[in-house]
């Protein structure tokens, strides 16, 4: 009996010398890294020199950060909470906090399919009526707070929320209409969804806010962050209906004949058959809709919201603080990117959960 | 009745559930809050303060129209507008008022049918180029490249005088100050036009400040004014007044920190008058006889109100230019209050 031999893979030779041979074992490698490696000495110790060594962090107004000198976080420090919440009042701004973390959660859970019972649907009802009660007040001695007034981190947050939520409802039944076999569902689908889709969000979101309110009778107009949310609901669902589509046509026939073969007539296939399977095969792409939702909503700065790019546009008007809109756009940009990648990876957890659940992977 | 009725009287029952009253005041009154579009970009004139509080000149305006109809600053709704937006916003009667640095011009007044109160600000479009260019007048600028902010007035006159003085010239168009600055100092442009106090202001940041300065030469006139719609004779007349009134205070002397005092020991009849103490002045208008000290109490009079949000008193630092009482060198001037 010869002896055998059995062939191990080469044990992964994780040494700093073996990392760095590997890293310039071909030409074209070779160059890159040094080009890489050039860049970067070139461009992080300015960088690191203008955010931390030449910063300053403390001062009462403008004249405290020399002109020409390093990143004012003084600003930020004396506008963080302008930028974060905006025109909500400043004694009031832990009810938006509330409120906003109250959303937060709510769609956490949400976002899990193993989650969607009938208790949810209780959560969300107990939620929304708290976050109503938080954000508007005027109860249980909480002072009275127009809309008109909500901004910052808060408004971002809610514009997602309810962009994704209603988009997402209103998304169902244009999918369905969409892949209907009767032509006047089909067709006032395929309308609906080619003309927004063809049109910017930017331009919804005006006709919303600058020609809804002269098409309505004088005097009746919804506040202008009902007019606002329409026009982004409008524009996502258009988008999620096409994604749920590719959801629904990814169902083999054989679950159709086998929900027919029970007796089961068309909405209880699509609701107890269809959707469940399909919403679950374009999580992924939803959760690309929502991150891409989350960024869009910076656009209504030009309806004169003040969502969080428009309240940090709002804080360099200052005259006691002319001309830190690095620094501003700076700190407004790292909170979206942390909010970005926090979606991101929930997402991924999720995803990788449900599968564990669903016994495919 | 034949369907043409119906829908006549049906129209009409839409149409006049809607418009209530005559004039704008009445509405304002039975409401109990006014409601005004502004701006949150403009330093010292539109912005949000560190708490998330309006303030500025074209927001003071506001609180003084709210202190005057109503007895109360604070019962005042403000609302941002965004260029495109204000026109829209105010013929809607989503606002009464638009106060956000609108420039009064005889097309807007006739053809679009407003009715601008005041002129309350009175400024011009100045230049500002480097020392060391030489350029010592605007007619200097021939053939120059010159930042400006686009979509702007100042766009227009721009274009307007060069091409009236037969000089050419390259405009870049900046979209907002903090863009345009930059571009500026920078040295995409030989020039930058803007009205010279926010000019003033960006050179004493830019860390090189004496190696610029600002010409003297102004090229056009930009008077601004508080807009309502046509249509509002009442309305008009309280917020013309209440702007007289506070130019007469100025005149009189009466502070937002006397104005308690003058009103319990004024004895000249045209002080007291004005405070309401004697006299309908104010009703007759169609307001409390005490507006101008509710005025008076929430923004000051003009000089208080100029000087707080863009003179002395404020960071710009502002010289109060025309915006000034006659015998101070401007041309603020009021009618007589008998």
């Amino acid at each position: 009996m010869t002896e055998r031999t059995v062939m191990l893979p080469p044990e992964a030779n994780t040494s700093p010398k073996a990392w760095l041979r590997a890293q310039v074992k071909s030409p074209l490698g070779l160059v890159l890294n040094i080009a890489m490696l050039a860049l970067i000495i070139k461009a992080v110790p300015p960088l690191l020199t203008w955010a931390l060594l030449d910063a300053t962090w403390s001062g009462a107004d403008m004249n405290a950060c020399p002109p020409k000198g390093g990143a004012c976080w003084a600003f930020i420090h004396a506008k963080m909470r302008l930028i974060l919440f905006a025109t909500y009042p400043y004694e009031e701004h832990w009810r938006a906090m509330l409120a906003t973390l109250i959303l937060v959660a709510l769609v956490l859970v949400s976002m899990n399919p193993l989650f969607w019972t009938r208790k949810l649907l209780i959560g969300w009802a107990l939620g929304l009526l708290a976050y109503g009660v938080l954000m508007w007040g005027g109860i249980f001695g909480l002072r009275f707070i127009d809309s008109s007034n909500w901004g910052g981190l808060p408004l971002t947050i809610l514009l997602t929320v309810c962009g994704v939520f209603f988009g997402a409802l209103l998304s169902v039944p244009v999918a369905l209409a969409r892949v209907s076999r009767l032509p006047v569902f089909r067709t006032s689908a395929i309308i609906y969804v080619e003309i927004i889709r063809g049109v910017p969000l930017i331009s919804i979101l005006f006709m919303a806010s600058v020609a809804m309110p002269l098409l309505l009778p004088e005097g009746f107009s919804p506040s202008g962050l009902v007019r606002v949310i329409i026009g982004i609901v409008i524009f996502t669902a258009a988008y999620m209906a096409e994604v749920l589509r590719g959801g629904l046509q990814a169902i083999p026939k054989g679950q159709y004949e086998a929900a027919a073969a029970l007796g089961l007539g068309y909405w209880n296939t699509q609701f107890k058959v269809v959707l469940p399977q399909a919403v679950e095969l374009v999580l992924p792409a939803f959760v690309s809709l929502i991150i891409i939702t989350l960024k869009s909503t910076s656009l209504v700065v030009i309806v004169a919201m003040m969502d969080l790019l428009g309240a940090a546009k709002a804080s360099l008007a200052d005259p006691n603080w002319i001309g830190f809109y690095v620094e501003a756009y700076v700190f407004a940009g790292a909170i979206y990117v942390a909010i970005c990648a926090s979606i991101s990876r929930y997402g991924r957890k999720v995803e990788t959960r449900l599968r564990r659940a669903r016994g495919y992977g | 009745m034949s369907f043409r009725l119906i829908a006549a009287s049906a129209l009409l029952a839409i149409t006049g559930a809607t418009a209530s009253h005559a004039d704008l005041l009445d509405d304002i009154k039975e409401r109990g809050e006014l409601s005004c579009g502004t701006l949150n970009y403009l330093p010292g004139v539109g912005y949000l303060n560190d708490k998330g509080e309006w303030s500025g000149y074209d927001v003071d305006f506001c609180k003084a129209a709210a202190a005057a109809i109503l007895g109360d600053a604070s019962k005042l709704k403000l609302v941002s507008l965004t260029g495109p937006q204000k026109f829209p916003a105010l013929d809607s009667g989503e606002i009464d008022i638009l106060s956000r640095s609108v420039t009064q011009t005889i097309s807007r007044e006739t053809t679009l049918g407003y009715d601008f109160i005041g002129p309350n600000h009175l400024t011009g479009q100045g230049f500002m180029v480097s020392k060391d260019s030489g350029v010592t007048s605007v007619d200097d600028l021939d053939g120059a490249t010159i930042c400006v902010l686009g979509g702007s007035a100042q766009e227009r006159y721009l274009a307007d005088y060069f091409s009236f003085k037969g000089m050419s010239f390259t405009p870049v168009a900046a979209d907002g100050s903090d863009q345009m600055y930059p571009m500026y100092f920078g040295g995409r442009c030989d020039a930058v036009t803007q009205e010279p106090p926010y000019m003033a202001i960006r050179r004493l940041r830019s860390g090189e400040a004496e190696d610029h300065v600002i010409l003297d030469d102004i090229i056009s006139k930009s008077y601004e004014a508080p807009v309502i719609r046509e249509g509002s004779p009442r309305l008009r007349e309280v917020l013309q007044w209440m702007h007289y009134g506070m130019i007469t205070a100025e005149e009189l002397g009466i502070t937002q920190d006397n104005v308690d005092e003058m009103v319990a020991t004024a004895t000249d009849p045209n002080v007291k008058r004005f405070l309401g103490t004697e006299g309908t002045v104010g009703e007759g208008l169609g307001v409390s006889n005490d507006w101008m000290v509710n005025v008076i109490k929430a923004v000051g009079n003009f000089g208080e109100f100029y000087d707080r949000n863009l003179g002395k008193d404020s960071p710009l630092g502002v010289e109060r230019g025309l915006n000034a009482l006659p015998r101070d060198g401007g041309v603020l001037i009021s009618p007589g209050w008998q």
